[in-house]
């Protein structure tokens, strides 16, 4: 890890400091260089959250560094290193500061695009441009659909568009392999992080894109098995999409994503909902609802419990400054038992256990993301 | 919270009124003299450059070539070909660029290099400025 570190700082140091030399490059060169950085400061009230501490902390970032090598007109090498930084959450002790986030070899064909090796999974809107922040609403998109520490996949990634007449094309991807999966999990006793990997993975993300709007709709559905100290068994996902810009200078997705099986003991459902005004060319306004219902499952004799353990409302306001970068400020206001300091999620009433009320909590970001 | 929008909405009224700084001016699309297109959809432009698709209407392979960043004619370009404006196609480029997918077309710093990549290039496709000189290369009606 510190090789990598060594190696990605200056690198990223001097492309953010010669991007002309290194466009210039790329017009000729078979070897592509592009990097993005979303950097943030971020002030949590009540309760830290997200790794937002009740003081504010700059220790808040992705850097990336993707280097591309054009091998002929129909393959390429891609390689991406990632930074990541994500203040006091717990879940940074299960993720890197840097690491070899994509490694892949890529064929274009007639037929499609094949990715081997470790690439990043296809799944919803944002998974694979997740730590782009000069394309995101938000410093993140929504952490109770994408979370944080499970986006690639290390197996074989195939691509498809078919053209299905009228304007209207399909997009599949299907996908098989493993991945790494790093989770911050409510349970009955307290936040846990789960850190694994999910073996045997296979699935698919499909797309309909409509002829109005830039209207797409989406399915995702992945399986896959653990085999960890704690558990033992299959999981699966699936995530329903959907994104149009069908009211002039609006965006408006939703997303709901079920995650059941092995691993967590729960049955997570989780729903995002999101608009974005383009108010001007360089300034964007945003809202997002955001919430997650965990059925979680005990042991008899206790009682399963049903609890909605997170719901986020956020706002915020994007101003482009040209030159690929953007500043960006948001508020989310937090109620549920997902905080990075334990909250009870259970009381005694009478001697029996009840859910305990929701807690809440608030923070601000506020971001700066270059990419080119 | 009601502080965070009532300055959420200054700035939005006070940005709403700023001059625009993209002029919307007129541009031709261009392609090599020896393609037998003579026109074409505006969906059928946007696909190219967009490169959602990769071949002429008439089955040729297309090799779009864009105008300097930031230029006045790209802003026009993405505007009335594209149907956005162009840091929406720059925020479209971002996606494609680190989800592994297509990359931009080649950006050319004047009309002049546009017009020569395009002469040079059997299935090259451009857009110029209405009163460039278009010696050498053929200019495509949008239905």
């Amino acid at each position: 890890m510190r090789l990598h570190r060594l190696l990605l700082l200056p690198m990223l140091a001097a492309t953010f400091l010669y991007p002309a030399a290194v466009t210039a490059q790329s017009i000729e060169s078979p070897i592509e260089f592009h990097a993005a950085l979303n950097t943030a400061v971020g002030k949590a009230k009540d309760l830290p959250i997200v790794g937002i501490p009740t003081y504010a902390t700059f220790d808040y970032r992705t850097a990336m560094l993707q280097i591309r090598y054009k091998m002929n007109e129909h393959d390429q090498f891609v390689l991406q290193l990632l930074n990541r930084r994500l203040g006091n959450s717990p879940l940074q002790a299960a993720i890197p500061d840097v690491s070899m986030q994509w490694a892949y070899w890529q064929r274009r064909g007639s037929i499609g695009a094949l990715k081997v090796g470790r690439a990043p999974m296809p799944r919803g809107i944002f998974n694979e441009i997740r730590f782009v922040g000069t394309v995101l609403p938000f410093f993140r998109p929504s952490f109770e659909i994408y979370g944080e520490g499970r986006e690639t996949i290390d197996g074989a990634v195939f691509t498809r568009r078919q053209p299905l007449g009228r304007g209207v094309s399909f997009d599949i991807s299907a996908f098989g392999g493993s991945n790494e999966v790093r989770t911050q999990v409510v349970t009955a006793t307290g936040n846990s992080i789960r850190a694994f990997r999910g073996n045997n993975l296979k699935g698919v993300q499909g797309w309909l894109n409509l002829p109005f709007g830039e209207t797409r709709v989406g399915g995702f559905y992945a399986d896959y098995h653990i085999n960890s100290d704690t558990a033992r068994g299959t999981r699966g996902e699936i995530l329903y999409s959907a994104e149009s810009r069908l009211i002039p200078r609006t965006v408006v997705r939703g997303e709901a994503l079920r995650v059941y099986g092995i691993g967590p003991n729960q049955d997570r459902k989780s729903y995002s909902t999101e608009a974005v005004a383009t108010i001007t060319e360089k300034f964007d306004l945003s809202a997002q609802y955001s919430m997650t219902d965990n059925r979680i499952f005990q042991r008899a004799p206790l009682l399963n419990v049903n609890v909605t353990a997170t719901k986020d409302v956020a706002f915020g306001g994007t101003y482009r400054i040209g030159g690929g970068a953007l500043v960006r400020l948001e508020h989310h206001r937090v109620k549920g038992y997902a905080f990075d300091r334990f909250v009870p999620l259970l009381t005694n009433v009478a001697g029996q256990p009840v859910i305990a009320p929701p807690s809440s909590g608030s923070y601000w970001l506020g971001s700066f993301a270059v990419s080119f | 919270m009601r502080k965070f929008l009532s300055l959420i909405t200054c700035c939005a009224a006070l940005l709403a009124f700023a001059p625009n700084a993209h002029a919307q001016g007129d541009f031709k699309i261009v392609v090599n003299a020896g393609n037998p297109i003579s026109e074409m959809s505006a969906s059928d432009v946007a696909g190219l450059f967009m490169k959602k698709v990769g071949k002429f209407p008439g089955g040729g392979p297309a090799t779009p070539v864009d105008q300097a960043k930031n230029s006045a004619i790209r802003g026009a370009f993405a505007r009335a070909a594209l149907g956005r404006p162009a840091s929406a196609v720059d925020s479209y480029w971002q996606q494609q660029i680190f989800a592994g997918g297509e990359l931009p077309p080649a950006a050319k710093a004047s009309d002049d290099e546009v017009i020569a990549f395009v002469k040079a290039t059997p299935g090259g496709i451009g857009y110029v400025s209405a009163g460039a000189s278009l010696a050498g290369v053929k200019v495509v009606t949008v239905k």
